[in-house]
């Protein structure tokens, strides 16, 4: 089913090159060069799908949620159940969420937007840091000055290119309160991408993925799968731009 | 770029789609991710002003060995030290429970089981101790670590 319907899009992808034309992809529009396949027609164009197994998210303990008592409301249908007080995600619910997340990274990477990380957790800073210098990317884990992106221009007092997708791997600046970069990427543009836990609120994440945000290991984990969705991205983009040069 | 700073009105897309729509800012000018979002949009919108979902009760996850958990608890046997390096061993209930099946299969009376299975337990732990002092390595002996630490600070 998946296959037919991939060879019909291969067929149709000819129609399609208007859409390619945005900034970072100028030289689509010449006719000479033989026809590209678009990305986008396809489900899944980077396999990020075989990036990781349900079991290892279990195994990494991604589906550890906080307390009953602290449960937002709107993380309820993520939840599979409560372990005699404490929360658990349901692993295939997170699995697919975080397939749409690595996909959506790797679609970024591929038309090279800037990507940014953030983390306020003391605990995992230094490896979310290390992630983002491995991929060539951004990493914010400090203490978030207000206006950072809201009144960027000024602060930094020149024009200032914003990133072009926000990876919260927690999106709680502590138990109680939400990181102000979430509500600052939804008012200058920015899509995030963020893992929530259960006591956390999905509402203004673009891209939110249900799992836990504590465990270093589980935050490892994700480090890995972003890093390598990223480099699948940057790796085609290298690709395509050597077979048009 | 123009753009309204509304983040609880609708969500990033309508807002970019609104100012694509009436001129705010040219086609060509269009986020990066609006292609990729329209092509991939989100399993849920990411809307601020979503109503909450349904208030279900939440399942409890619950097996059929917790009674028998219990059992062991209540009498004070369950806690074990457990190793958090090896996500491979067992856990001390665990070996309790594996135990308390045996005893039942061999016929032991209901009123005795916990106890006996607690104290084959204690008795496959001390055994397991023993053998793990006999197998210890001779090298670790009082004597060859001082020898050991004669030499080490001779040129080789």
């Amino acid at each position: 089913m998946m296959l037919k319907k991939v060879c019909n899009i291969r067929s149709a992808c000819i129609l399609s090159m208007r859409k390619l034309s945005t900034d970072v992809q100028p030289a689509l529009l010449n006719n000479d060069v033989k026809q590209q396949k678009n990305p986008l027609d396809y489900p899944d164009y980077f396999q990020v799908h075989n990036i990781f197994t349900v079991k290892d998210l279990f195994n990494a303990r991604v589906h550890y949620g906080h307390k009953e008592g602290s449960l937002n409301d709107n993380m309820r249908p993520y939840l599979y159940g409560s372990r005699l007080g404490h929360l658990i995600f349901d692993l295939n619910i997170t699995a697919e969420h975080l397939r749409k997340a690595l996909n959506f990274t790797a679609h970024i990477a591929y038309r090279g937007g800037i990507i940014c990380f953030f983390n306020r957790n003391s605990l995992n800073a230094h490896i979310v840091e290390k992630t983002a210098k491995e991929c060539g990317e951004y990493a914010h884990t400090r203490f978030w000055r207000g206006g950072i992106f809201t009144n960027a221009n000024y602060q930094f007092g020149a024009v200032t290119r914003l990133p072009d997708l926000c990876i919260f791997l927690n999106t709680q600046n502590n138990i109680l309160t939400q990181h102000t970069a979430v509500r600052d990427s939804a008012k200058m543009l920015i899509p995030t991408i963020g893992i929530v836990d259960t006591n956390c609120d999905p509402n203004l994440i673009t891209y939110p993925v249900p799992g836990n945000d504590d465990t270093p290991v589980a935050i490892e984990l994700y480090c890995k799968l972003f890093k390598e969705a990223i480099s699948r991205g940057k790796a085609e983009r290298m690709k395509f731009s050597q077979e048009n040069s | 770029m123009a753009s309204s700073r509304l983040e609880r009105i609708g969500t990033i897309v309508t807002r970019v789609e609104g100012l694509l729509l009436r001129g705010g800012i040219k086609p060509d000018d269009r986020p990066l991710w609006y292609d990729v979002y329209k092509a991939f949009p989100p399993l849920v919108e990411p809307k601020y002003a979503r109503p909450k979902p349904d208030i279900k009760p939440i399942k409890p996850i619950l097996y059929h060995e917790d009674v028998i958990r219990a059992k062991f608890h209540s009498n004070g046997y369950g806690m074990g030290a457990v190793n958090m390096l090896s996500p491979t061993g067992e856990s001390h209930t665990k070996r309790l429970l594996k135990q308390y099946e045996k005893l039942k299969r061999e016929g032991v009376l209901e009123s005795e089981l916990v106890e006996k299975s607690a104290a084959a337990v204690e008795i496959e732990r001390q055994d397991y101790t023993k053998l793990k002092n006999t197998r210890a390595p001779e090298a670790t002996s009082q004597s060859q670590i001082t020898e050991h630490l004669k030499d080490i600070f001779n040129e080789k």
